[in-house]
């Protein structure tokens, strides 16, 4: 199995992700990794503390428009996720850490598209009363995507080749 | 930027958060004391000004200080000495900053400037006043030994710097932690600029200004996490960003970022903006201006590491 990861992580173009001194390689992947995060972490952000009671003034059936940037973000994370993985494969597919990460980041997806399509895309729900669980959703999601922020940016700090 | 520039920036700077703020405050407590609405307004303007002018301040004072390390004739101690009184001054001074903000921002909900917060913004400010004024001495007493009278009383072995550095070498969670409260941060920063600008912008069009008016709080909040968090960095590696030019254009756009912010709470014309009402021509300027110069800092703040002299 680690053989198999070296020869992930030796593949030229992970070589150049990991160790090019171009701002193009491993700066500008792990910021666009940044970006998406702070994308996602932002909108949901929003939209969980707004069902949650914050704002109430805010209509909230609009915000349906703005998840597009959540997925925009989530997609382009993916991408960028896996290639990061692929770089340093040998030290992050043995961190427990990164499977917290995975988890947390399936459940998080869950639990925001069922806020949009059950809450945000369903005019009974946005525009009246909200459904009984829309706060225990909003609440989960906001929490879930935490985790993942968090467990992300700890990636750098624990686990093999972290230098913790 | 420079070394020797941060110094004359520190010398054209340091009269903002000390004569400045005794300017702005007196304006605010004048007008707080004779209950004039417009004068304590104009005076909580100021005071949220001096308060962002304060960061460069800070900033470049730090990096002057590092110039002064080579000269033997003048005492280092006095130089700590004058940090050390100037973080808790300077943190007295954030605070009213933030305070005087939120008081704007409220007045424009019930056209009434809330007690409480005006109470705040006066203890607030008397003691970022009062320190910063000390603060001032021994700054000036770095160039001015022939006005140091006996000995500086000052033990910056504990003083809040050697605090912050010991804390971050001492426990392996600070930094980390600190981490990943300056991305929450700065994800909360981008609800607003992303919900708010993009509503300006033409998107969401249902949205009144008035109803995302709301809102604007979170983003002071994540500015407010940021700059604790940040300044957790800073101090405990100051020479990693001392000289990152990097840091300097952040900075730069965050001052900008920073009147933006004053604009939403101050100016009429974005309220005009009621539900599928498209915004005027300068408004969406406005917003674009703002969504523009955080992205760039998050930018700037993520690339640190990579650009100018990168640590």
């Amino acid at each position: 199995m680690i053989h198999f990861l070296m020869t992930i992580q030796q593949s030229a173009f992970c070589q150049w992700v990991h160790s090019s001194p171009s701002l193009l390689a491993y700066p500008t992947i792990l910021l666009l990794h940044v970006f998406g995060m702070g994308m996602v972490v932002s909108v949901c952000a929003g939209v969980d503390l707004r069902i949650l009671g914050f704002a109430p003034a805010v209509p909230i059936a609009p915000m349906a428009k703005f998840i597009r940037f959540v997925w925009i973000g989530f997609w382009m994370n993916a991408v960028t996720g896996t290639i990061l993985v692929a770089a340093d494969a040998v030290n992050k597919l043995t961190n427990l850490d990164f499977y917290i990460k995975m988890l947390l980041v399936l459940l998080a997806v869950i639990c925001t598209r069922t806020i949009e399509k059950r809450i945000l895309r369903d005019p009974s729900a946005s525009d009246g009363a909200l459904p009984a669980n829309a706060k225990v959703l909003a609440f989960a999601s906001l929490i879930l995507w935490l985790g993942v922020m968090t467990s992300g940016r700890l990636l750098a700090y624990v686990g093999p080749g972290s230098g913790a | 930027m420079t070394i020797m520039n941060a110094a004359h920036i520190h010398f054209l700077l340091n009269h903002i958060p000390t004569v400045g703020y005794g300017l702005a405050f007196a304006v605010f407590l004048a007008g707080f004391i004779w209950k004039h609405e417009y004068l304590t307004r104009v005076g909580l303007v100021l005071i949220f000004l001096v308060a962002l002018a304060s960061i460069p301040t800070y900033l470049s004072g730090s990096a002057a200080m590092q110039m002064l390390e080579s000269h033997p004739e003048i005492s280092q101690d006095i130089i700590q000495a004058h940090e050390d009184a100037v973080i808790p001054a300077w943190a007295f001074m954030m605070f009213s900053g933030f305070a005087a903000w939120m008081a704007l921002w409220q007045f424009r909900i019930t056209r009434r400037l809330p007690m409480w917060n005006l109470a705040t913004v006066a203890l607030f400010g008397i003691i970022a006043f009062g320190l910063m004024a000390r603060a001032a001495e021994l700054g000036g007493e770095i160039r001015h030994p022939e006005i140091v009278q006996g000995k500086i009383v000052t033990d910056i072995q504990h003083g809040p710097t050697q605090w912050v550095v010991a804390l971050v070498a001492n426990n392996t969670w600070v930094r980390p932690a600190s981490e990943v409260l300056h991305f929450a941060g700065m994800s909360l920063l981008f609800t607003v600029v992303l919900l708010v600008d993009l509503r300006m912008l033409g998107m969401a069009k249902s949205w009144s200004f008035a109803s995302l008016y709301q809102l604007l709080p979170l983003g002071i909040l994540g500015f407010g996490v940021n700059w604790v968090t940040g300044m957790v960095f800073f101090l405990a590696t100051p020479d990693d960003f001392m000289h990152n030019s990097t840091l300097f254009w952040k900075i730069g756009l965050i001052l900008l970022g920073g009147l933006n912010a004053l604009y939403f709470v101050l100016f009429d014309e974005p309220w005009k903006v009621e539900a599928n009402v498209d915004a005027p021509a300068g408004l969406k300027a406005i917003a674009l201006s703002a969504i523009v110069f955080w992205v760039v800092v998050a930018y700037l703040g993520m690339m640190l590491p990579f650009l100018g002299h990168a640590f």
